[in-house]
């Protein structure tokens, strides 16, 4: 049959819409003088972008963002296998069970996860239990860096874990079981028969690395969770704090001064995060297209 | 020995799931209990040691109180912003399969030249930071009063929901066997007439699970809800982190109980959802890489 290629239309025409002509237009503006008070546009090059790359302020998000980003999908795929192998390895009813109140944080809204890990809630029950109920009289005190990047990693994994959870236990049915038998037969203990044929199955399995690649691009735009620590640490405001991923850094510097925001700097940062996107997403398409199939 | 050792290990599994499922859902009900919360130290502020009736209250304290989850539905708009955030999900959804399905059988079927540059639009466009489309919408709305409607944000909810109804719908169409295709079309159908009555029936379940699925990321998406709502679409997600009444909420000093019993609110639907659909949640997540 021929191509319907006026089945395309719609959606080719919606990719336009809200794809492809904005990020242009968000393209131009990266590359002029333009603010609201003075809505003409100037154009100035790439000098957005220089000021941006020459800018302390920036260089802080990135590195924050890039900590998060590679601790938290660490920090998810190795809970994610953890699960999964707990699951793979009980009865089929205790298997259902356990594996529905395992993917409820997928289903809880980000900034849901952003409550129920604040300070106040987790961490003030927590705490009283470290240093009443068990009296060690040490506390976690989140307010320091290195807790609270922890404790973003923390929030972060426990929304997508899960995914990590469901893709390894899809990986792990679909290894022959004869490699089992096998090992069986030649006497194998538990941690061999991991450590031989079910780690490197899942490792080297292409949908994990695609599944990581495309946790990757999302993570960098994470926006939710450190959004709202950056509001349980009383730092919503201050650009250039320890929390600003890049993401946060741009909505700081869109809402703090509401009537005059730098929007050229706003969006060249933003389309800085595009190249790493359009990066991720051609990598995952030139190398593992047939899994996406 | 070898059977004790047997018993061992499973005690040490079950201890451990209890202990991974403590992770998941302490935290959880943490808040369902907090929304439950009331504290009535303000009462006593300043007074030191009281008592009501004949009974010591201390410094007054915190009691159990179903009056945040009553104030939310009955005197703060918080069912009105439900109602918000199924007709923005709900439209926006309804658009992007319909837009959707017919590009997720060509995408199936066909190779023709510009498919990957489609794949790789829509892939980009579930991907991309918001703040790279965010700010020409912002200026666009503003101009074309479309800021703050349902009309904006069911368009504007497309950039999540278009590629993930497309995507998984072209999964769908593929597991459907090649001869069934190939039975109707050599009988002389349509592709239209294929798409209607071979292909969509078959692929209805499917249809149904990538639609609750998007339903739930919108429902969730809280991104988008912060910068184009205002006072007459704000959206769950938005409601429960910046207050739920109808009016400007900067001033409005944030209520940890009220927090928790509006999260509490807006997870049950989004669980329920996303439950129903787990079998497919991977491959939703993953864009169809994981079956």
């Amino acid at each position: 049959m021929k191509t319907p290629y006026g089945f395309l239309i719609p959606t080719l025409f919606l990719i336009f819409l809200v794809g492809i002509g904005p990020v242009l237009q968000s393209f131009l503006l990266s590359l002029s003088e333009f603010s609201l008070l003075n809505p003409s546009m100037s154009p100035v090059g790439f000098h957005n972008y220089i000021a941006l790359l020459t800018d302390s302020i920036f260089w802080n998000a990135i590195q924050v963002t890039l900590f998060l980003v590679i601790g938290s999908v660490l920090l998810e795929l190795i809970v994610g296998i953890f699960l999964a192998l707990l699951i793979t390895n009980s009865g089929s009813r205790s298997r259902r069970v356990f594996s529905s109140i395992f993917v409820i944080p997928i289903a809880i809204a980000p900034i849901v996860t952003g409550i129920l890990w604040s300070p106040n809630s987790v961490f003030d029950d927590l705490n009283t239990l470290l240093y009443y109920g068990l009296s060690l009289g040490a506390y976690i005190d989140t307010s320091i860096p290195s807790t609270y990047y922890s404790l973003i990693m923390i929030s972060d994994a426990y929304i997508w874990a899960p995914l990590f959870m469901l893709v390894t236990v899809a990986i792990i049915h679909s290894i022959p079981k004869e490699l089992y038998e096998a090992a069986d037969v030649m006497g194998a203990s538990a941690w061999t028969k991991f450590q031989k044929i079910t780690f490197p199955a899942i490792i080297s399995s292409p949908i994990i690395v695609v599944t990581l690649l495309l946790r990757t691009a999302d993570a960098f735009r994470m926006f939710e969770v450190p959004y709202a620590w950056s509001f349980w640490l009383g730092q919503d405001s201050i650009l250039g704090s320890p929390v600003d991923t890049v993401s946060v850094l741009m909505w700081k510097m869109f809402s703090s001064t509401l009537y005059d925001f730098p929007i050229a700097q706003i969006t060249a940062m933003a389309i800085v995060l595009l190249i790493i996107t359009l990066a991720t997403c051609s990598l995952v398409l030139r190398r593992y297209s047939n899994v996406l199939e | 020995m070898s059977q004790f050792k047997k018993n061992n290990t499973r005690y040490i599994r079950y201890m451990l799931l209890l202990a991974a499922s403590l992770w998941v859902l302490w935290p959880i009900s943490i808040m369902i209990e907090e929304g439950f919360r009331v504290d009535i130290g303000p009462l006593f502020s300043g007074r030191g040691a009281s008592f009501i009736g004949e009974f010591f209250q201390g410094q007054g304290g915190i009691r159990f109180s179903t009056i945040e989850y009553v104030k939310a539905l009955r005197i703060e708009a918080y069912p009105r912003l439900l109602i918000n955030s199924v007709i923005i999900a709900g439209s926006s959804v309804l658009v992007a399969a319909l837009a959707g399905v017919p590009a997720a059988f060509t995408l199936a079927l066909y190779n023709f030249r510009g498919k990957p540059f489609i794949t790789y639009s829509l892939l980009a466009l579930r991907t991309i930071s918001p703040f790279a489309v965010l700010l020409p919408f912002f200026l666009i709305y503003g101009r074309l009063g479309l800021f703050d409607t349902y009309r904006g944000m069911a368009i504007v909810y497309l950039i999540i929901n278009l590629p993930v109804l497309t995507l998984m719908m072209r999964g769908f169409f593929k597991d459907i066997p090649k001869e069934i295709y190939e039975a109707a079309f050599i009988s002389g159908a349509s592709n239209s007439y294929v798409l209607r009555r071979v292909a969509l029936p078959l692929a209805l379940p499917g249809l149904a699970a990538a639609a609750v699925f998007a339903f739930v990321g919108t429902w969730n998406e809280f991104f988008y809800a912060l910068f184009l709502t205002g006072t007459v679409t704000k959206t769950v997600s938005r409601g429960v982190w910046s207050g739920f009444s109808e009016s400007i909420e900067s001033f409005k000093i944030l209520e940890f109980d009220e927090l928790n019993a509006g999260g509490t609110l807006a997870i049950i639907p989004a669980v329920i959802l996303a439950l129903a659909v787990q079998k497919y949640l991977a491959r939703g997540l993953t864009l169809g890489a994981a079956k």
